[in-house]
């Protein structure tokens, strides 16, 4: 590597001073990019170059020919065939987002709780972690759809939406009977129901959140144990805003780990329509719900984000 | 040591324990630690719940299916479901198959995702918040919606524009049909892109960045170039973090079932078994011979077991990994502080 500095005119210098500082930093600034050139040509080759291709797809009438694929540029036509005519799109759509806006809250609050209740040393407190952490192995794999959608089968009955593990009919009947709107009765059918699955969800947002609080200093609430301070007081004033800028990581992780999920249908909308090889479609499907997505991660980030302080840059 | 950034004195109630009578104290805690004991266990069972309802409806055997008495542990314990299990997901050959793309898969994701942390966590260089952003946005973008180029490009593998540009002076491009090969998950994975492998990367970023400077700069000064100070400093101290990674990365591979359906179009590994196991099923219980001693109106019949019985036995090596691995995996995770 070399790292010396040429003589060089003035206002190339101050040029080449201001991007990489002095020569140690320079040298450290080639170290740097070394050290991350391999996911770089990896970033870039399959990553950015094929989410170009991909939105290129979008706007073609892609055929695949024995001579190599045939490309027709057909202007927004798939987009507007998926906005207007696509039967499943729009109801596959606000069902994943409204999936996603009750189950994340409830992931992030049991999560919170699960961390809360593991914090503490107690008799067979390994055993009991190791027990909580296990739903991590199976859940991010296709073991708990087949599990719900083919052998418990819950959801056997046709025209069902969804497959729950547990399913508590009575409880809507109950909120029903209370006069309650029918809408209500139904969210919170879909919540009962949906509340173990969610459990089952929260394995890597119970190890992320237990990881911040185990790094909370003690002094903190021995300070406030000398101030006479209750265990309500020490959660809402220490706890919570030490582990804040987690809580948003495991937000953003849940919203992107449901989305994404093997389960959630326009997901498999957009794998149905690769495997029947209408490449143009799938790609416009992924392509509108990724900016979809992005879009209600932002949204959450910038929410969420101006009441998260950093205690540490 | 982080300042509490506010006064608690405003909040504090005045209720010292000092107080309270002694036995009430005793009380108080032990209905705190029956409630905890309570809540625990529920939750405990909540997780185990389908490992329990596997393992139950697995052994069952055809007479227990048709006995109503039977909802749990069945009467006799049978292996006629494992048998045909085993069959129809070509258990040993797929093992295999995920064996041989995990292994390498996740050790080149590793050393990778070593160095590109590292990397982010300690190197100033140009543009390095534009690209953290950019590693952020591999992170968000799931591969579906970037999954047909990327096969294309597989297809035709060009070496990075190397084959084309050898094209230029040959008249035929160079290139490699990489589909229906392993290599399409090594490459991924050597250069970053395998599964979640920006997940990966996040976390040694947030590791290395929590590690006192003090010790790279004691290496430093004695005269270690920056390779050297990663390979023999800084490498050896995040053993519980590597655990961590290692778990997280085998878990993620093992569990992969749409890369592997795509990229594969002969022999599957274990996942994308499981998907068309259903299928599959249905086809054998319509024809005639059957299978595994039974006739096909049976093998219908016993889809339950079949299936629970699949799933068990994509469960296992994962758990025993997990088991060997767990201890390390839930310290390494605690202490190595993922923290925004």
């Amino acid at each position: 590597m070399k790292s010396r500095i040429r003589p060089a005119a003035s206002g190339q210098k101050a040029a080449r001073r201001s991007l990489f500082g002095s020569r140690i930093q320079r040298r450290r600034a080639i170290h740097g990019l070394l050290f991350i050139l391999p996911w770089l040509i990896g970033v870039i080759f399959f990553f950015l170059v094929p989410m170009v291709q991909s939105a290129a797809y979008a706007f073609c009438k892609v055929t695949l020919t024995a001579q190599g694929d045939q490309f027709r540029p057909v202007g927004f036509s798939n987009f507007l065939y998926l906005f207007t005519q696509d039967p499943n799109f729009i109801t596959n759509l606000s069902s994943s987002v409204l999936n996603v806006l009750y189950q994340v809250p409830v992931i992030v609050i049991f999560s919170l709780l699960s961390a809360m209740l593991l914090r503490r040393p107690f008799p067979g407190r390994t055993l009991v972690r190791a027990i909580f952490f296990f739903p991590v192995i199976i859940a991010s794999g296709v073991v708990i759809t087949i599990l719900k959608e083919q052998v418990m089968m819950n959801a056997a009955v046709s025209g069902e939406q969804e497959a729950y593990m547990f399913a508590a009919p009575s409880f809507s009947y109950f909120v029903e009977q209370l006069h309650f709107p029918q809408s209500l009765a139904d969210l919170v059918e879909r919540v009962i129901n949906g509340f173990f699955d969610i459990l089952w969800k929260s394995g890597v947002q119970i190890i992320l959140l237990l990881a911040a609080v185990n790094h909370i200093g003690a002094s903190a609430y021995e300070a406030a144990d000398i101030e006479g301070a209750s265990a309500w007081e020490k959660l809402w004033k220490i706890t919570f805003p030490m582990i804040a800028p987690t809580v948003l990581v495991v937000l953003i992780y849940s919203i992107i780990d449901s989305f994404t999920d093997y389960g959630n249908r326009i997901m498999r909308m957009i794998s149905e329509y690769f495997s029947l090889g209408q490449y143009e479609y799938s790609a416009t499907l992924g392509l509108v719900y990724f900016v979809i997505v992005l879009l209600l991660v932002g949204l959450v980030n910038v929410l969420a984000g101006r009441r998260v302080q950093y205690a540490v840059e | 040591m982080v300042k509490p950034p506010f006064s608690l004195r405003r909040f504090s109630s005045g209720v010292s324990p000092g107080r309270m009578a002694k036995p009430l104290i005793r009380a108080e805690r032990f209905v705190r630690g029956l409630c905890k004991a309570v809540l625990l266990t529920g939750l405990c069972f909540v997780m185990l719940y389908p490992l329990l309802f596997i393992l139950c409806s697995s052994f069952k055997s055809l007479e227990d299916i048709y006995n109503p008495a039977v909802v749990w542990i069945p009467q006799e314990f049978s292996l006629q479901a494992m048998a045909v299990a085993f069959r129809v997901l070509d258990y040993p050959q797929a093992l295999l198959k995920t064996l041989v793309i995990l292994v390498p898969g996740v050790l080149l994701q590793l050393i990778t995702a070593l160095l590109a942390g590292y990397g982010f966590a300690r190197f100033r260089f140009p543009c390095r918040g534009l690209l953290f952003g950019l590693l952020i946005f591999t992170i968000i973008v799931p591969v579906q919606t970037y999954i047909i180029p990327l096969f294309v490009n597989m297809q035709q593998f060009n070496f990075f524009g190397i084959g084309s540009l050898i094209g230029l002076f040959t008249g035929s491009p160079l290139t490699l049909n990489l589909i229906d090969t392993p290599a399409v998950f090594y490459l991924l994975a050597a250069f970053g892109m395998g599964i979640r492998s920006g997940l990966c990367i996040f976390i040694i970023r947030q590791f290395f960045r929590n590690m006192p400077v003090e010790l790279e700069e004691a290496a430093m000064i004695d005269g270690c170039g920056s390779f050297k100070t990663f390979l023999r400093v800084m490498v050896p101290n995040t053993l519980p973090l590597i655990a961590t990674v290692l778990v997280f990365s085998i878990v993620w591979y093992y569990n992969d079932y749409y890369l592997s359906a795509i990229f594969f179009r002969t022999e599957f590994p274990l996942s994308v078994s499981l998907t068309t196991m259903s299928q599959l099923l249905g086809t054998y219980s319509q024809g005639l011979q059957g299978m595994g001693g039974m006739t096909g109106q049976e093998l219908g019949l016993m889809k339950e077991p079949v299936l629970a019985c699949g799933c068990l036995l994509i469960v296992v090596p994962l758990v025993l990994v997990y088991v060997f691995l767990q201890r390390y995996f839930t310290e390494g995770v605690e202490r190595s502080g993922i923290v925004g």
